[in-house]
């Protein structure tokens, strides 16, 4: 068949495909027939763009259906959507990504203790390296007998400190997420940073003897607050152990998939940022609430965490699924 | 992505979008240029919709500032501070986001560069792959481009991870005037043809001169392959006719088609392009 043929044969094809195509576009639900019409026009679209790309490539021909071809597929491929929604996320879907990625959480939990234990070291050694964290000024308040936390929530108003915590540990959560991307280097710094500074800040009160007052500050929110922090940088390692190591499988894949439970972890995570820091702002800093109160609710809050994350009634527990050899999770969709 | 048929059917390449039936979808990935363009706008358009909103956050708090007194309604009070700390936080981080999902894998910016986030499959990118790609932009301002540049489908890291790829969406401009070709000589192949088509496309660009030269030599192809598809005096003096456009629409039947009419030709000049220079006899 020449180019003249083949043009002659096949236009009333593309151009009732094209019209279909726009058709269902204009429409929010097109019908089950109209779609199943469409992808059978696309299909012999899609070959005639194959015929075309081999035998007449550079026509206009093949330029108008390569933009057909590509139009359809478009249209009609759509990637799966997250299979799960609202509590099924919360049940099945963020434990289990959890416990498949447990090894990189590990990780960044040690990572995190080795330098809070360093940092309160050097700083019971050294009180300048907490001084160099939390300021001269907070120094001095320490002096005479004040927190340097007093004056975030006790000279703004509630809603605030609390939008402004909120926005604040969502932004450290999702840069500790983000910076596993940069070979985990990112998520390793922030985990430092933060074990260094928690290891300093105690550090810095035992030496003022203010480890009491800063206890009773951190008693409700700071176990969950930190938790997530070392979980959000540890969903950042599970992107980078994608990118670092692919082993015997297509890095591409490997990839994806180390995305997919990144992602899950951090949803997983950030609601609670938002629930920590009324407790920061209505809680944590008030008198008037007993510290034992603090401490449970700080516990609570944590257990409930650590609860849903590591729930082990969860479908594809670790008995089932270990860190690394995870089931492929399913990929594309039919065409059409 | 792939520059002749032969590497299109090569197996080999790991790289190549295959669709049903395991077919080439030849998609072209859009490059550095077109996606630094379509970033730049999407900025410019972020930065002026925050100060928007910002201005009209300010503008709200000096109307209410006579009427809410802090001691009285601190609710509302509290409230509307607490909104110039959040809503720029969500516009920030939900733009992309927002805009990629609810256009079709197009924010205003890609909009205007032609350019569309796809799926790795040349589908629609699902919701938690755009929400991937856009959670990494950060990171991408610092190693994007690099990444970009050695990559063969200019993917940064975001669109590795969420196996996305961002590609060109072509124009209409070959289906708004469809060239067809009645008759062809047989020993014409697809590069004829397209060297016909593309001067008929272009004519209107070029320079008047270089139209009838290339015309002349066309048809003096056409008279060493097919002959008889010529009349006189073409097909005796090719390289002197005066109207070689002319004489090639006749001898290849060549007729604009506009789509949407059933296929069949428009009139002349029916889609509003001057037809390639051509003399009206």
């Amino acid at each position: 068949m020449d180019y003249a043929a083949f043009q002659r044969l096949r236009q009333p094809v593309w151009e009732g495909f094209e019209q279909a195509l726009e058709s269902a576009r204009r429409q929010s639900r097109p019908s089950h027939q109209e779609v199943e019409a469409l992808a059978m026009s696309y299909r012999q679209v899609l070959h005639d763009h194959a015929l075309a790309t081999s035998r007449y490539p550079g026509t206009g021909a093949a330029r108008r259906l390569r933009r057909l071809a590509a139009a359809g597929t478009h249209y009609l491929h759509r990637e799966p959507p997250a299979k799960s929604s609202g509590g099924s996320f919360f049940l099945y879907t963020f434990p289990n990504a959890v416990w498949r990625r447990s090894r990189a959480l590990g990780i960044a939990l040690g990572v995190f203790v080795l330098l809070a234990v360093f940092g309160l070291a050097v700083t019971i050694y050294r009180p300048g390296l907490g001084v160099a964290f939390v300021g001269t000024e907070a120094v001095e308040g320490m002096r005479h007998g004040r927190l340097w936390t007093e004056s975030l929530t006790t000279t703004t108003p509630p809603a605030i400190s609390s939008s402004f915590i909120a926005t604040n540990n969502l932004s450290v959560a999702l840069t500790a997420w983000a910076g596993g991307a940069l070979a985990g280097i990112g998520s390793l710094f922030i985990l430092a940073l933060n074990g260094l500074m928690l290891g300093s800040v105690i550090g810095i009160t035992l030496h003022y003897s203010m480890d009491a007052a800063l206890f009773e500050f951190i008693a409700a929110h700071g176990p969950l607050e930190l938790t997530i922090i070392i979980v959000s940088a540890g969903a950042g390692l599970v992107l980078a152990h994608g990118l670092v190591t692919a082993q015997d499988r297509p890095r591409g894949e490997v990839l994806r998939e180390s995305a997919r439970d990144a992602l899950v972890i951090l949803a997983g995570c950030l609601p609670w940022l938002v629930l920590l820091a009324l407790v920061e702002v209505f809680v944590s800093p008030d008198p008037q609430v007993p510290v034992v109160f603090k401490l449970a609710l700080g516990l609570a809050l944590e257990a409930a965490f650590l609860g849903l994350a590591f729930n082990p009634l969860a479908t594809g527990s670790p008995t089932s699924t270990g860190p690394g050899i995870e089931a492929p999770h399913p990929t594309g969709s039919p065409h059409g | 992505m792939t520059d002749s048929p032969v590497q299109a059917l090569d197996p080999g390449r790991d790289d190549e979008i295959r669709g049903l039936d395991n077919i080439a979808l030849d998609l072209q990935p859009a490059g550095i240029g077109s996606r630094i363009l379509a970033g730049l706008l999407d900025y410019l358009l972020l930065f002026l919709i925050l100060s928007v909103v910002i201005g009209a956050l300010v503008l709200l708090g000096v109307a209410l500032a006579p009427v809410v007194d802090p001691g009285r309604d601190p609710v509302i009070f509290t409230v509307l501070l607490a909104f110039f700390i959040i809503i720029p936080f969500l516009v920030n981080w939900g733009y992309f986001i927002f805009l990629e999902i609810t256009g079709n894998g197009q924010t205003p910016g890609k909009k205007q560069a032609k350019i569309r986030v796809v799926g790795r499959l040349g589908g629609t990118a699902s919701t938690r792959s755009i929400v991937i790609r856009n959670l990494l932009r950060d990171v991408d301002l610092i190693i994007g481009v690099p990444l970009m540049a050695t990559d063969g489908r200019c993917r940064r890291l975001g669109d590795r991870l969420a196996g996305t790829l961002v590609v060109h969406e072509e124009a209409k401009r070959d289906a708004m005037a469809e060239r067809r070709m009645g008759r062809m000589p047989a020993s014409w192949g697809a590069s004829e043809v397209a060297v016909v088509e593309a001067l008929f496309e272009r004519a209107g660009e070029l320079e008047r001169e270089h139209v009838q030269r290339l015309g002349r030599r066309l048809v003096a192809l056409l008279q060493r392959d097919a002959p008889e598809l010529l009349e006189e005096p073409a097909r005796s003096r090719p390289e002197v006719d005066p109207n070689p456009l002319r004489t090639l629409r006749q001898a290849l039947q060549l007729e604009v088609v506009q789509p949407g009419v059933d296929g069949s030709p428009a009139e002349e000049g029916a889609t509003g392009e001057n037809p390639a220079g051509e003399d009206r006899a």
